[in-house]
């Protein structure tokens, strides 16, 4: 006699799921709520919108591609209008339905944003402690306005952080088209080749050391120096200006109220977001003077994991090795050059204990014409005295323009001055390399550079603390 | 800079506007924005030039005023509410009848309550003030005529006129014929035939059906976008001759009597109906669900002015939603990118549909390909650099470029490069650029091993196809360059 037999029904409905030989799951996504799930390093997960409308920190999925993200990741799929999802090829590390999202006041805070988007868009600071979820906002607030039609500046001051560079930079991108879910620095920079977005062309800055904290006063110098190329940036580009600017921070403190008000000038703030903490709110209102900024808090997301150092050192070494190689579906070819050691010049940031600070608060903050003897550049940078393996091997250089430098002059001496330091840290990068080998006794270095070149586009190399392992 | 100064230089600049200039009222919104601490004496200058522009020009001085309030709310909301009343009232009894109209539609906006706080632009003192006047005002206008053919023609001609101001400033075919339906409406109705009063009725709601399109077809003022709703009824009149058309025809037409031009053009049950109101429940503020929450992207904006109660009270209404969704309602096949239903989305849609197309291609060819990651631009550049360098669809010229370059090397050419293996060496050797191997193969014509596709440069074996990518790519790769 014949029976039912569910598991032949489930088999036939695996069939016409996206892979047949997987097993497939589904979630169901009510409105307004959002499905967490988390990927072991080592694993891919694939991932399909099925029914309704979905987003990943306001980027929007599209039904028609079949998602897949490398481990470790940990995201949030968030619907409005709830919504259906496939995912298979692994099983995620934890994955979950949560009631509660902030991506509605998300959006409420972003139609406020919008109504600013007149001549000048909002310049909106976001601030908060470690894994409040001040990337996501950043995120969501720049998809956000991209799907109206902006191009909104996005700025990241977090050196542990990376948008569109790796880690140890200050960066500013405009953001004229989507973000690539699948790119762990949220897309691509420009390449020689296609891809499924259109390319971000950041500027990097690159500050060399994790913590914001190991050098402060390096931070503020490179927080301006960031700060006057966006003005002017915004100033030549009426449709970035209109758009605004967006700038994610590291976990700050009201200890670091006097970064905060460096921010607040370099980038002409006028909406400040505090994210999770009420008294840091409190302590905001307190110390900030300034009238034509707005103070607003947002609740953090219970989504937010605490990201662990060891988790966060595996997206760091990722997002490296996808500048260097792509991703999966956009595969880059990098290449290895030898050079003579002799025909560079090697700058590092200094490494300071927590030194007295105030005395840089002052003078810096005005523009060009502002005397700048009060930059101690000593305390900023210094060069690199007889370069060689045990300095280099297995870093990561930041090639820094050097056509504002006289390179002739200090390749040919081992000076360490201000004529050197100061134009090199108001240069930006031109990109980064890594160091494959340094043979001590040829005085030769190997490189793996990410575009064919015969010859560095720059003499000046900036050591970073970053390390890479291939 | 003192703010007496700062004032008088702000009242000085405000003698440009002198027509509905968006860029003049932008940017000295934007100045009030910039420097709120100079707010009283802006609120002084702004409500000078109200008062001491002539009649035509009020109404612009007035839009900034609404421009600055909702752009920057506070303080200006509660300096402008001091003296709203007045500034309102003096000015609309001294402007001509569409003056008072755009007026009227802009009041109306200042009643609008956000949707969180509940609470209107202004002052609800002053608000309350302006109603009540508003209301008399209209209400003195005129007693309402008995329903007339007089009436209707009267009606017809101030439409006529409304719709030949569109049709001055060039537009569509629609309006020209709305223009001859009325035109022919008024013709019927003018003959001197006895018409029924239902009859009458009927072309009377018609009538009003236009004018009420014809009012939301006024330019609205520049901030205040308060467009609202297209409502179910037609944009244009299929349904208008059918009326006439049942009309009886007298074959011996007499001289119709000039209908008497009116000065009141707006009659009063127009006006208030404008003002959404009746004159009975003037006061009573309406209920929040009155006011149906319109798809149009520009008055949901309107609502949202961020504060701290709204962000922690409000939750995003549907039709919030649809601005980032469903107010594109074309998503690409390709990606998650969404275009508007509009000819200009249209457009856009199609140029991105050729970039996926033409990536897409190159994608496939990825392959045969090497691809790597480009320099980024130093300051300079980057602070010249347009983002259409990489949306702008037509400017696509650094891809083709590429292309051209790298499709130059066919299979052949690049196998003809050979390079012998000498005597001591291995069969594999190891490209010096790619850091890929090379691989010997036995050669039957020359009778010896060989490495294709391969170069010797300074003792150093190369691909050959790597050695002439990398020849003139000395430096800069960043997309700008031609
Ligand atoms: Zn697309
Ligand atoms: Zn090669």
């Amino acid at each position: 006699m014949a029976t039912f037999d569910p598991s032949i029904l489930q088999s036939i409905l695996n069939k016409t799921k996206p892979e047949s030989s997987e097993n497939v799951n589904v979630v169901e996504v009510p409105p307004f709520q959002e499905w967490r799930f988390e990927v072991a390093a080592k694993d891919k997960l694939k991932l399909k919108l099925v029914d309704g409308t979905a987003e990943i920190f306001g980027t929007e999925l599209s039904p028609n591609i079949e998602y897949a993200f490398q481990g470790s990741v940990k995201l949030c799929v968030f619907s409005f209008s709830g919504c259906k999802l496939q995912f298979w090829n692994c099983q995620p590390l934890s994955e979950y339905v949560s009631e509660e999202s902030c991506v509605g006041q998300y959006l409420t805070l972003h139609l406020g944003l919008e109504k600013q988007r007149v001549v000048e868009g909002p310049r909106v600071l976001v601030i908060g402690g470690k894994d409040s979820g001040k990337t996501a906002l950043c995120r969501t607030l720049a998809s956000y306005a991209e799907k109206q039609d902006h191009q909104p500046m996005l700025v990241n001051l977090n050196p542990r952080d990376f948008q569109f560079v790796i880690p140890g930079n200050l960066s500013a991108t405009a953001i004229s088209d989507l973000f690539n879910l699948e790119n762990v620095a949220l897309g691509e920079s420009v390449t020689t080749g296609p891809s499924f977005y259109h390319q971000k062309q950041p500027l990097a800055k690159t500050f060399g050391l994790e913590k914001f904290s190991d050098n402060i006063k390096l931070y503020r110098y490179l927080i301006q120096q960031l700060g006057k190329s966006v003005r002017k940036r915004l100033d030549n580009d009426i449709k970035v200006k209109k758009s605004g600017v967006i700038v994610d921070t590291p976990a700050f403190t009201i200890k670091e109220y006097d970064i905060i008000e460096e921010i607040v000038s370099s980038f002409n703030i006028n909406v400040l977001l505090i994210v999770g903490s009420e008294r840091l709110l409190v302590d905001l209102k307190k110390k900030m003077q300034n009238p034509a900024v707005t103070l607003l808090k947002l609740n953090k997301s219970s989504g937010c994991v605490d990201k662990d150092d060891k988790y966060e050192r595996e997206l760091q070494q990722r997002s490296i090795k996808e500048y260097f190689y792509g991703i999966d579906r956009l595969q880059l070819s990098p290449y290895s050059i030898t050079v003579n050691l002799k025909d560079f010049i090697f700058v590092r940031p200094k490494e300071t204990e927590n030194v007295n600070l105030s005395f840089l608060s002052g003078d810096l903050a005005d523009d060009d014409e502002a005397p700048r003897e009060s930059v101690n550049y000593k305390q900023l940078a210094e060069r690199v005295k007889n370069p060689g393996s045990d300095t280099l091997n297995n870093s990561i250089l930041s090639l820094v323009d050097d056509s504002q430098i006289d390179t002739l002059r200090y390749l040919n001496s081992e000076d360490d001055d201000e004529n050197l330091i100061k134009p090199f840290l108001d240069s930006s990068s031109l990109g980064f390399c890594y160091v494959q080998n340094c043979n001590d006794e040829k005085g030769k270095l190997t490189l793996l550079v990410p575009s064919p070149v015969q010859q560095l586009p720059t003499r000046t190399l900036l050591l970073t603390q970053f390390r890479y392992h291939e | 800079m003192s703010s007496v100064q700062f004032g008088n230089d702000y009242y000085d600049s405000l003698q440009t506007l002198t027509f509905n200039s968006r860029p003049i009222i932008e940017s000295h919104t934007q100045l009030a924005q910039e420097n709120v601490e100079h707010a009283a004496e802006i609120v002084k200058a702004v409500e000078k030039r109200i008062s001491k522009a002539i009649p035509t020009q009020k109404l612009f001085a007035l839009y900034l005023l609404d421009s600055i309030c909702k752009v920057v709310g506070s303080p200006y909301t509660r300096l402008f509410s001091i003296n709203l009343y007045k500034t309102f009232t003096q000015t609309y009894s001294l402007v001509d009848d569409p003056t008072r109209v755009k007026m009227i539609k802009l009041f109306k906006t200042w009643k609008m309550a956000n949707p969180v706080t509940g609470m209107p632009l202004f002052n609800d003192d002053q608000l309350d003030l302006i109603e009540k006047f508003l209301i008399r005002a209209t209400a003195n206008n005129k007693v309402e005529e008995p329903l007339s053919k007089e009436v209707l023609i009267k009606d017809i001609d101030d439409l006529k006129r409304m719709v030949g101001q569109r049709l001055n400033r060039g537009t569509d075919q629609k309006t020209k014929q709305r223009f001859e339906l009325l035109d022919q409406l008024r013709n019927i109705i003018s003959q001197p035939v006895q018409i029924p009063v239902q009859q009458l009725e009927v072309v009377r709601r018609q009538l009003a059906g236009i004018r009420e399109d014809e009012y939301r077809r006024v330019q609205p003022p520049p901030f205040a976008q308060p467009i609202p709703a297209v409502p179910p009824g037609p944009a244009s009149l299929p349904n208008i001759p059918p009326v006439p058309a049942s009309l009886p025809k007298i074959p011996t037409p007499t001289p119709a009597a000039a209908p008497a031009p009116g000065p009141a053009v707006f009659s009063t049950p127009e006006l208030q109906k404008l003002l959404g109101l009746n004159p009975a429940r003037a006061l009573t503020p309406q209920p929040s669900s009155q006011q149906p929450a319109p798809a149009s992207s520009g008055l949901v904006m309107l609502s949202i002015e961020l504060s701290q109660v709204l962000l922690n009270n409000h939750k995003p209404t549907a039709d919030e939603i649809s601005l980032i969704y469903s107010s594109k309602p074309n998503q690409c096949s390709n990606c998650p990118k969404r275009f508007a239903n509009t000819p200009e989305g249209a457009i856009a849609r199609q140029q991105h549909l050729d970039w996926h197309f033409r990536t897409n291609k190159k994608l496939k060819d990825t392959s045969k390909q090497l691809y790597n990651r480009a320099w980024y631009l130093n300051d300079a550049k980057w602070i010249e650099f347009k983002e259409d360098e990489i949306v702008g669809y037509t400017s696509d010229t650094m891809e083709t470029n590429r292309v051209v370059v790298k499709e130059a090397l066919s299979e052949e050419e690049v196998n003809k490069q050979i390079v012998a293996i000498p005597e001591e060496s291995d069969n594999e050797t190891v490209c010096g650029i790619c850091r890929e191997k090379l691989v010997g193969v036995f050669d039957d014509e020359m009778g010896e091993w060989i490495w294709r596709n391969a170069i010797e440069k300074k003792s150093r074996v190369y691909h050959y196809s790597c050695w002439v990518e990398t020849k003139g790519n000395i430096r800069d790769r960043s997309p700008e360059r031609k």
